[in-house]
């Protein structure tokens, strides 16, 4: 379990509309608090969970994002997306 | 002295609360869990030992005990918005709570204490069913079963064999309950879940397996088999699992007195009770 930081802005977004909010409007800017390596911030970006399962992230925390359809993710598109690396 | 007097397997899957808001009281599920809160109210605890796998939302990855009690007069949730759950205080029995945790490390668990927690759906969706009043103080027992690497199944048992011995030493005179919340197979989020779905059982030819055992009250086949591998090969919440085989250490090699697969949601509901 890397990808500490990862895990640390998902609880955030389960936790602080506000976060989520500011998250809708400028993704990029808002994600720069936390230190994601390069691969993390591009795969946060894209919604790419299955990249970000691949790297260390929790699935359980991956699919909290869902429900707040951040980073473009849909309860339709995740299922396929988790499993783009496997 | 106290002793334990029944124990208690029961899913806590988020939607069932909104679930049966919606389809109401004769629907499976309500009926399920109406049949298991009738033998917990037959009992009579004085107080309940709940296994439990917290959602990372008591505890986080900043501070991850494996295994802790938590020791204080309350607490309260969910912590996790859990749909159609109103917000619960529940009691918590201090005195117990205080008292298994100190037993414990004295016979070889390094048991962490939090003594100012709230509960998420893990706790609260099986207790909104069977203890609706919350009238029936807690001892929540945390065992870290979804964050790898996660517990070993012996260990888990052996826990729940200490924690039987520890009821049995309290002085005071106390019917304790025990339960076990969670699923056997399940996945949420990662590649196992089932196509299509984001969580769901992954692996039901497993859950028949643990059932079978279970229902025979064959511990030693449970914990040959449950090795960590075989428990993440059933989901990435697989290892809720250890709360099930924690309760067995509690009670033994007896059988349930019922025991309701619910094969598609990769868990079920267990009552054991030996008073009738």
């Amino acid at each position: 379990m890397s990808s500490y930081a990862v895990h640390k802005l998902i609880k955030r977004i389960q936790r602080d509309p506000e976060f989520r909010s500011e998250l809708q409007r400028d993704p990029e800017t808002t994600i720069r608090a936390y230190p994601l390596s390069e691969d993390e911030q591009a795969a946060l970006l894209a919604g790419d969970v299955g990249a970000l399962h691949a790297l260390g992230v929790h699935g359980y925390l991956l699919s909290r994002l869902v429900p707040f359809g951040l980073f473009g993710l849909t309860a339709q598109n995740y299922p396929e997306r988790i499993r783009s690396h496997s | 002295m106290a002793e334990i007097v029944a124990a208690f397997g029961l899913p806590h899957t988020p939607s069932l609360p909104a679930l049966v808001a919606r389809e109401g009281p004769n629907c499976e599920s309500a009926q399920l869990f109406a049949q298991v809160q009738r033998d917990l109210e037959a009992v009579q605890p004085d107080a309940l030992v709940i296994f439990d796998s917290d959602h990372l939302n008591t505890f986080f990855l900043d501070n991850l005990p494996l295994l802790s009690v938590g020791v204080a007069p309350s607490t309260a949730g969910p912590n996790d918005g859990t749909p159609a759950l109103p917000r619960y205080e529940v009691p918590v029995d201090e005195h117990l709570a205080q008292h298994v945790r100190r037993y414990g490390i004295e016979h070889g668990f390094d048991l962490a204490v939090t003594q100012e927690f709230e509960v998420d759906h893990s706790v609260l969706v099986p207790l909104h069913f069977v203890t609706p009043r919350m009238q029936v103080p807690i001892v929540p027992v945390f065992i870290a079963g979804i964050v790898p690497p996660i517990p070993q199944a012996r260990r888990c048992f052996a826990l729940g064999q200490t924690v039987c011995e520890a009821v049995a030493k309290l002085p005071e005179i106390k019917r304790v309950a025990v339960m076990a919340s969670g699923s056997i197979s399940l996945d949420i989020g990662s590649p196992l879940a089932p196509p299509g779905q984001i969580a769901g059982a992954s692996d039901i030819a497993w859950l028949r397996e643990v059932l079978g055992y279970l229902e025979r009250g064959a511990v030693e086949d449970l914990l040959n088999a449950a090795t960590t591998d075989r428990m993440a090969r059933a989901g990435n919440i697989g290892g809720e699992l250890l709360n099930w085989i924690a309760l067995l250490g509690s009670i033994g090699s007896r059988r349930p007195s019922f025991l309701e697969a619910q094969a598609g949601h990769g868990d079920a509901y267990a009552v054991w009770r030996w008073d009738t």
